[in-house]
């Protein structure tokens, strides 16, 4: 109970991390201790509220703008995303210019390129990870987009 | 009471308070709760550590306040322990010099008011 209520108001704290690791062990002191004078977790947790009360008590009384810190994180995320996703359509469409320039070499009887070889061979099919990994990346970039479109029309 | 006039007077005091309650004897967190919940719950509110921990840290962050850690007999964890820096002892001094000056002042008006009221 006292460990699963730790743990959530862990995850929920945006400080500082020296901030959020001196809070955590006071955290665990406030438990200690009032098991020392006879107090329940159950009732600890009373008074403390939520994970989610607790934590943005904390932040509140700390002058962090959690609203303004989620922000931030969204956009960085999907700048983040944005760049993979071009960066990998960017990799899958010139490994994709190099196999048909080596199939045209192919066809028209060159040596077989080594990256001919490499690609055909059995293992993973470079381009379409690289496709799916731009794909996905965009996805995650729109999801980013709309999270951020969402909460500044809340306001 | 508990509407949003007290609300402010109980902000700016309760750090005073606890500037005090350190300053009387070194002291870690379960006991100043304690201590403010046994002397003012009815007139502060029922102490939490949410509201308390993060004053701490503010005083502690400002340097009015030390901590040191000490293993915890009873429970074999570690408790901090808060007390009064020079600094502390010295703003806790013109704070209070500055309360009695403002409770001199506010009782004048409110005095001023019940006087008023008397007479008519």
């Amino acid at each position: 109970m006292k460990e699963r209520y730790i743990k959530q108001v862990k995850k929920q704290l945006m400080l500082p991390a020296s901030k959020r690791k001196a809070v955590l062990r006071d955290l665990e002191e406030a438990f200690a201790s009032a098991a020392e004078h006879g107090e329940t977790e159950q009732q600890v947790i009373s008074r403390l509220g939520t994970p989610e009360q607790f934590a943005a008590g904390i932040e509140e009384q700390l002058g962090v703008n959690r609203q303004k810190l989620l922000k931030t994180r969204t956009v960085v995320w999907t700048i983040i995303w944005l760049v993979v996703a071009v960066v990998g359509f960017l990799v899958y469409l010139t490994i994709r210019q190099q196999q048909e320039l080596n199939g045209a070499l192919g066809i028209i009887g060159g040596a077989d390129g080594p990256t001919a070889i490499i690609v055909s061979g059995p293992g993973i099919d470079v381009p379409l990870v690289m496709l799916m990994i731009a794909a996905a990346a965009v996805v995650l970039a729109v999801i980013g987009i709309v999270r951020y479109l969402l909460k500044n029309a809340k306001k | 009471m508990d509407n949003k006039y007290s609300q402010q007077f109980k902000k700016g005091s309760l750090e005073m308070m606890l500037l005090c309650l350190i300053g009387r004897k070194e002291t870690y967190g379960y006991e100043i709760i304690t201590e403010l919940n046994r002397r003012g719950a009815d007139v502060l509110g029922y102490a939490k550590e949410g509201t308390v921990y993060p004053i701490l840290y503010r005083l502690e962050d400002a340097g009015l306040l030390a901590c040191r850690m000490a293993p915890a007999a009873a429970n074999g964890g570690m408790k901090k322990y808060y007390s009064l820096t020079e600094k502390g002892r010295e703003t806790l001094g013109e704070l209070i010099g500055f309360w009695q000056r403002y409770t001199v002042c506010v009782d004048g008006f409110i005095q001023d008011y019940s006087q008023s009221e008397g007479a008519k």
